[in-house]
């Protein structure tokens, strides 16, 4: 079974195996570290309450992406609040997501590719291999949204995080949010730090919307 | 934590006293799943001694909750304190779980 962060970077790779435009927001980058610590208090490693995260064990198995986080949060020597740590690890976030991206492709769900744009600028391209890993992603967040049930911890996150980081858009039609807006209300971050991470996103965008009006309208 | 567990009309209602972290979160789960398996109409779990929950203690709640669902049985919760209360609005567990003000009103009474 994937983590959170590789689901969440996996539904974040287009059909022709670019990182959807979103990924590239602070919102997204937010979002994609938030997963990361929600993924390390899903496995036990840290415990998190609103006012600080501990750690509970530094040992995180095989997996680089969390071995990362988990050096950075054994850095300082007093607990901090989830959301500092959501602030500091951003200097981190391009290399969580090149070992996230690697760890996709050793497992062998994408492929990595070079490729130029007008001949001159390269990019690389991260192309599905057979999809079935994306599509269950998607699958299993389409399910919980059209049940009624009580989502596990893991779906009701994985949820949470595509939709703060403006992942639904990539298979669902805005109609469809629209029409699924109380369920998705509903079912969203059923976890202590998945909801710390949600509210540390929501602070970000109306500080982002306060610098945008005090810029459109200078004092 | 101490944990204790009553019958009262068909409903069991277990009081968790202390604190609910990552040590006690196993004890805890275990005691509400044995309690949603025993019971006959709904389990009631009393926080009005509860005084700390973390991410780990939380998720005993969640079982909880998805067990009761299972059975078709009421999970509720009730006299949660300022700070326990404001860990389930912020996980959204006040969207599942039936909270309450008192074990009276839990209770239906």
């Amino acid at each position: 079974m994937l983590s959170l962060h590789q689901e969440m970077l996996l539904l974040a790779v287009d059909d022709d195996g670019d990182i959807e435009f979103t990924a590239g927001t602070s919102t997204f980058r937010l979002a994609f570290v938030g997963a990361c610590l929600i993924e390390l208090a899903l496995k036990d490693k840290i415990e998190v309450d609103p006012e600080e995260v501990r750690v509970i064990s530094r040992d995180v198995d095989n997996d680089a992406t969390l071995n990362l986080v988990m050096k950075r949060l054994c850095e300082h020597s007093t607990p901090q609040r989830l959301g500092f740590w959501l602030s500091h690890l951003q200097a981190d976030v391009q290399e969580i997501t090149r070992l996230t991206l690697m760890s996709l492709c050793d497992q062998g769900i994408l492929k990595s590719e070079e490729s130029r744009f007008l001949w001159v600028l390269s990019s690389r391209k991260y192309p599905v291999i057979d999809g079935t890993e994306q599509k269950e992603a998607k699958l299993r967040i389409m399910e919980t949204l059209l049940g009624d049930s009580i989502p596990s911890t893991e779906d009701s996150v994985l949820i949470g995080l595509a939709r703060a980081g403006g992942l639904l858009e990539a298979f669902l039609s805005r109609k469809e949010i629209v029409r699924l807006e109380g369920r998705l209300e509903q079912v969203s971050n059923l976890e202590l730090t998945a909801g710390l991470v949600e509210l540390a996103i929501q602070e970000e965008q109306e500080a982002i919307a306060r610098a945008m009006l005090v810029s459109s309208y200078p004092i | 934590m101490e944990i204790t567990k009553k019958e009262q009309g068909g409903i069991i209602v277990i009081s968790f006293c202390g604190r609910l972290g990552f040590d006690e979160a196993s004890e805890a789960q275990a005691v509400i799943e044995s309690a949603i398996s025993e019971c006959q109409s709904g389990v009631v779990v009393d926080c009005g001694s509860l005084d700390y929950v973390s991410s780990a203690g939380l998720r005993a709640f969640l079982v909880g909750a998805k067990a009761a669902e299972t059975k078709g049985v009421s999970f509720r919760a009730c006299a949660l304190d300022e700070n326990v209360e404001s860990v389930f609005t912020i996980s959204g567990f006040d969207r599942i779980i039936s909270l309450h003000a008192t074990l009276e009103d839990a209770l239906g009474q």
